[in-house]
């Protein structure tokens, strides 16, 4: 992979990459320093969330390209793992990007897994849906009440996305916390980074510490 | 007529644009001239707020769009206008640089059309 990314940094207008994947985070890194860090982890975790959010839509997606003021940033899947994130310069030749893009990826070492082809989606990974153990949080045993409340009051926040953004929440949560009610305030602090907008995250903290406010004074 | 029927003729007029749907940020539908809008328009609202999240996150001034690219060259573009999110497809086989820059202009367009009536 990072034989991938050099050879991309030889590309004219090209800034850096990195590869991700998204249960580990950034695996190999040759941008500048000021894309580094938990910003990059961020960047490329919200960038795995539009292509997964695209993929259910357009099952041949091949990359997606993000077009700022500065800086182009292209985001393609290299493996049913790994994802590439490229950031260049905005004038960058697309067409040269594309075909280096492909190149590069067609040279890497095939592993068993090497199918950065679109899927099906017969074949899709269900990665934006959540296990059957965290449906069983959502529906059944001491957990559930919460956690539905909490869904709910997203949805209040953020509209119909609140699901998938919601189930990504849970799934992270689930792989860091004993799912405990102590914990919630973890889940709270996961979504709110998950939300990726401050005012909407102040929003649902304040729903949130209101219905838990008020059900322990029912309680008490 | 209405704004929005202002706005629906004339993302209609623009070459390389197949079908629209325009979004609040919280998902909801405003208009659009698809047959079924409703994954379309959860899609554009989840890559406009990871759009903005990505911005916010490095920390880049100014978003202009987004794109996604397909196999069949039928390429499906994203664009801010104030609070909504629009969400473009392509007419397969169409100049997907000039669609972007031909439709960003006009967003840009209405938003300073915007400012000068408020």
């Amino acid at each position: 992979m990072q034989q991938l990314i050099d050879d991309m940094k030889a590309i004219p207008g090209v800034i850096g990459a990195c590869t991700y994947r998204s249960q580990e985070g950034i695996i190999d890194n040759n941008l500048p320093t000021l894309f580094r860090g938990e910003r990059l982890h961020d960047t490329a975790r919200h960038l795995a969330k539009i292509h997964a959010a695209g993929r259910l839509n357009f099952p041949d997606l091949t990359e997606v390209l993000l077009n700022y003021e500065e800086s182009v940033v292209v985001f393609r899947q290299i493996n049913s793992d790994d994802f590439l994130v490229t950031i260049c310069d905005p004038g960058i030749n697309m067409n040269l990007l594309g075909m280096s893009l492909n190149l590069a990826i067609e040279n890497l070492p095939a592993t068993a897994d090497s199918t950065p082809a679109p899927v099906s989606p017969a074949e899709e990974k269900p990665a934006a849906r959540p296990s059957p153990d965290l449906d069983k949080l959502l529906k059944s045993g001491p957990m559930a009440q919460p956690l539905q409340t909490m869904q709910k009051l997203l949805t209040k926040v953020i509209g119909p996305m609140a699901k998938i953004v919601f189930d990504d929440a849970l799934a992270r949560w689930v792989g860091t916390s004993e799912n405990r009610k102590g914990s919630l305030s973890k889940l709270l602090e996961i979504v709110c980074q998950e939300i990726g907008d401050e005012e909407k995250s102040r929003e649902f903290r304040e729903l949130v510490r209101e219905k838990m406010a008020a059900r322990r004074k029912s309680d008490a | 007529m209405t704004r929005l029927e202002v706005f629906t003729n004339r993302i209609e007029l623009i070459g390389g644009v197949e079908s629209f749907v325009l979004v609040r940020r919280s998902g909801e539908v405003v208009t659009h001239n698809l047959r079924n809008p409703g994954e379309l328009a959860a899609m554009v609202t989840i890559c406009g707020i990871g759009a903005n999240a990505v911005m916010q996150s490095i920390g880049f001034s100014h978003f202009r769009h987004l794109t996604i690219n397909r196999v069949d060259r039928r390429s499906f573009l994203v664009f801010f206008l104030d609070r909504y999110f629009l969400g473009v497809q392509q007419v397969a086989g169409a100049d997907d640089g000039r669609l972007a820059r031909d439709v960003y202009d006009f967003l840009q367009d209405l938003l300073s059309q915007n400012r000068k009536e408020a």
